[in-house]
């Protein structure tokens, strides 16, 4: 494996480096050849060779990585060909570049001289032209004439000296140069014959300038040779190109020969790695096994037999111990090792215990004993039965005082049954004499249902409440209490209330009987003074009645109330027209009102209709509030105002009595609605009343089922709201009526 | 003219509504207890009695009941005038016997119109 990552693999990327650079040099090889100056050709040349060198040079580092030798030599090979081949290629692009050169110069040099000849042919020409125009037909203008188609022809020969100079430049084959190479040499040939008829003076000239053409063109190192040697340097390019193309791709085959060979060592490596990786799995499985099964057979035989029996042994009492036996023996403390020294703790860890046990024992006993005198000393009866209704534990008062002839059952165990039925047979319970049955099972659903206290009389005439609570775990806890104190201070005071009711009632019997002679007596008196026409009896008798109809109201009131307070005033309903109800009740406040010079208004009312309710208390509130608005009101404004409004689902009658006289504080207002409040104690004496009056309304509107309420301010007037609820008639005839 | 028996034992009331119904052209008769009111109502042929309820003796209750169980004068209308003026006293009053009833003190109009309506 090692081998494979460490060596072949990184020679595998080398040759793939390497191939990359082979094909770039091929690539670049084209290029080479298009370059046609000598700079160019320099340059190129230079980053031919550099790029032939680093190629080289990485076949070298490979060598050093590559060990397969055979692939090392195919590599070796395929780089050194491509290597010759390029530079080989360079040498022949420099090649042709001097021979394009030179044929460009010896071009030039040819068509030089065939300019030149051309010149001398044209001033030849021409003096041969004069010769002939300029004498008589003779010889000589026959020489002259035959002289100029001589010229002609040569000129005509120069012609296709050019033309062929111009072929043998484009010419693409060696054939075609053979046949321009003959061509040239008869053209020359031809030349040199048609010298002849030539002036010898300049045949000469003309004769060495065709003998050099025909050299420059024909022979060797001629445009026609040097030609064709361009030709075979152009071939041998095209030739050397294909050669780097077949030396690439036998270094890429060698290259891919190396890789493969890489890829095919990482599977064999990896082969390899796998067997050696399971080789060991089975190596170390087995090692572990046997190691477990020297471990078990060293426990097995060495410490199973030497300290497991004593863990067992420690381990027994441990859980004996949290199962609560503290007197469970231990193990001997034995040697001091490890296990000793547990056994030593778990022996230190007991005694603790046993310690802390006692002391909670001893706790719980004297709460138990601080509960139980507390409990016992009560002045209450205490029973707690448990869940299934049996007594657990009572107190004294319970047992002696509460039911004293039930003391052999009162015992742990009796259910609570057999005590409450013992209690209805021996007749300790008044309510149970003669229908035991019926107040057990009375007594039982109380007792099985626990809600509020309920009350007995015992035999002996004490009253007790019984208390009694479900507890968490199902049982259940009665308290007892006498109450026969309280019961008896209950009844003192209705009684007391009910003697106050009647003292008030005979009171107010045996005050009406004189009064109704004083009141009579007087009526009589005034009709006397009227009908004998005695005025100055008037004034003193109208006192007398004034102040003995004011000593009737007065008495009235305290009747009516002392009536609330007995519970003894009943509402006599009946179907009113509310709206005439108030009306009348205005026209009697009217003259009270005038007396302050008030103005007593009455704002619509109509919308209220009949009503059901009892005339004459409504009427007294009414009438109350109105005088009232009248007697702390002068020179004032009363409005009276009634409308029907609905408030929770529920039909309301809500009378307003506004007045605009001296108002009262918040602190004045609180104490309003007391009886026998008036709120400036020398009101009553400025403005008569009792005090009683507001106290009434409060309890009559109560009774009817409302509210009075009042908002008032010192200096400003106050407003008084009544809000009675509006009840149908209801089917049933005369309710209150009995 | 209607002949009214008058039972009250208290003088001064007496003297006032007896002088006041005299005036209004009344014969007027008093009886100062039941018994005794019971008797004249036999013997003196009134058309109407005033019966206070709270008499000693044989007070108002039972001389109405009384009344009322002789075939004799049982017809004879009966105002209860009472100074109790708990609610259920009209009630007591009515149970007994008593045609109509009326409070102490006496608002004298209307107590002529009940007077004129039993009699009517």
């Amino acid at each position: 494996m090692e081998h494979i990552t460490g060596q072949r693999v990184p020679a595998a990327l080398a040759a793939l480096e390497l191939s990359r650079q082979a094909d770039r040099l091929v690539i670049a090889a084209p290029g080479l050849l298009a370059v046609d100056t000598v700079e160019a050709h320099f340059d190129r040349s230079n980053e031919i060779t550099a790029e032939v060198e680093r190629l080289l040079s990485m076949l070298e580092a490979l060598r050093a990585q590559v060990h397969d030798p055979a692939a090392l030599d195919d590599l070796r090979t395929g780089v050194d060909w491509l290597s010759l081949t390029v530079i080989n290629l360079a040498t022949l692009v420099g090649t042709r570049i001097t021979i394009t050169e030179r044929i460009d110069e010896l071009k030039a040099e040819i068509r030089q001289q065939l300019s030149e000849v051309s010149e001398q042919l044209d001033a030849e020409m021409g003096a041969v032209r004069r010769r002939f125009t300029g004498g008589k037909p003779s010889t000589r203008a026959l020489q002259a004439l035959e002289t100029s188609g001589a010229l002609e022809r040569l000129r005509l020969r120069l012609g296709s000296l050019v033309d062929l100079l111009g072929i043998t430049v484009s010419a693409k084959q060696e054939s075609d140069l053979s046949a321009l190479r003959a061509r040239t040499e008869a053209i020359v040939e031809q030349v040199v014959h048609d010298l002849q008829i030539l002036d010898p003076a300049w045949r000469i000239t003309v004769a060495d300038a065709a003998s050099k053409m025909r050299r420059e063109l024909a022979e060797e190192s001629g445009l026609i040779d040097l030609r064709q040697r361009e030709l075979a340097v152009a071939a041998d390019g095209a030739r050397l190109l294909q050669e780097s193309g077949s030396a690439s791709r036998r270094v890429t085959a060698a290259v891919d020969q190396l890789v493969q060979d890489a890829n095919r060592g990482i599977r064999d490596s990896s082969v390899r790695a796998q067997d050696v990786q399971r080789t060991s799995t089975w190596l170390l499985g087995t090692a572990v096994g046997l190691g477990v099964l020297c471990s078990v057979l060293i426990v097995w035989l060495y410490v199973g037999r030497s300290i497991v029996g004593r863990l067992t042994q420690l381990s027994d009492s441990m859980l004996a111990l949290a199962a609560g036996d503290l007197t469970a023996p231990l193990p001997a403390a034995g040697p001091g090792d490890e296990i000793g020294r547990m056994a030593e703790a778990l022996r230190v860890f007991r005694d603790t215990a046993l310690e802390m046990e006692e002391a909670n024992l001893r706790e719980i006993e004297e709460a138990r004993r601080r509960l139980t005198h507390a409990i016992e000393t009560s002045n209450e009866g205490f029973a707690l039965f448990d869940r299934d209704d049996r007594l657990v534990l009572c107190n004294r008062k319970f047992r002696e005082s509460l039911y004293p002839g039930l003391l052999d059952l009162v015992e742990s165990g009796t259910t609570f049954e057999d005590i409450a039925r013992a209690s209805a047979e021996r007749g300790l319970v008044i309510d149970s004499q003669e229908r035991e049955e019926e107040w057990v099972r009375e007594r039982m659903e109380l007792h099985r249902n626990p809600g509020q206290p309920h009350l007995q009389q015992g035999r002996d005439g004490r009253w007790i409440r019984v208390s009694e609570r479900r507890t968490d775990d199902g049982g259940t806890v009665a308290v007892y209490t006498d109450i026969t104190e309280l019961k008896q201070r209950e009844e003192e005071a209705a009684t007391a209330t009910e003697a106050k009711s009647q003292f008030l009632a005979n009171m107010s019997h045996e005050l009406r009987t004189p009064l109704n002679a004083v009141i009579g007596i007087t009526e009589l008196l005034e009709e006397d003074a009227q009908r004998q026409d005695l005025p100055e009896f008037a004034e003193p008798l109208m006192r007398i009645h004034r102040a003995g109809n004011h000593l009737l109201h007065l008495i009235n009131e305290i009747l009516d109330l002392s009536k609330i307070e007995a519970g003894r005033l009943e509402m006599r309903p009946e179907q009113i027209d509310f709206e005439a109800l108030l009306s009348e009740s205005i026209a009697t406040a009217r003259p009270l009102a005038e007396q302050n010079a008030n103005c007593l208004e009455l704002r619509d009312c109509s919308r209220i209709g009949n009503i059901w309710a009892d005339p004459t208390r409504l009427r007294q509130i009414t009438l109350n509030l109105l005088s009232n608005a009248c007697k702390f009101t002068e020179r004032g404004l009363i409005t009276v105002c009634a409308q029907r409004e609905e408030l929770n689902g529920q039909d309301w009658l809500e009378l307003r009595v506004q007045d605009t006289g001296i108002g009262m504080t918040p602190e004045e207002v609180t104490r309003l609605f007391n009886d026998f409040t008036q709120v400036d104690s020398s009101a009553s004496r400025r403005h008569g009343g009792t005090g009683l009056g507001l106290a009434i309304c409060r309890r009559l509107c109560e009774l009817l089922g409302g509210s009075i309420e009042v908002d008032s301010e010192p200096g400003v007037g106050s407003t008084f709201t009544v809000r009675l609820p509006l009840v149908g008639r209801p089917s049933a005839v005369g309710v209150g009526a009995n | 003219m209607p002949k009214i028996l008058y039972i009250e034992d208290n003088e001064d009331n007496v003297y006032m509504l007896t002088e006041r119904l005299r005036r209004r052209g009344f014969e007027v008769i008093v009886a100062h207890e039941g018994m005794e009111g019971l008797a004249m109502a036999r013997n003196e042929s009134p058309d109407l009695l005033i019966m206070d309820l709270g008499l000693p003796g044989l007070d108002g209750w039972e001389a109405t009941r009384r009344l009322r169980a002789d075939p004799e004068i049982r017809h004879l209308p009966v105002l209860a005038l009472s100074a109790h003026a708990m609610p259920d006293e009209r009630d007591r009053a009515i149970g007994a016997g008593c045609d109509d009833f009326d409070t102490k003190p006496v608002n004298f109009n209307r107590l002529l119109q009940k007077i004129a309506a039993l009699l009517s």
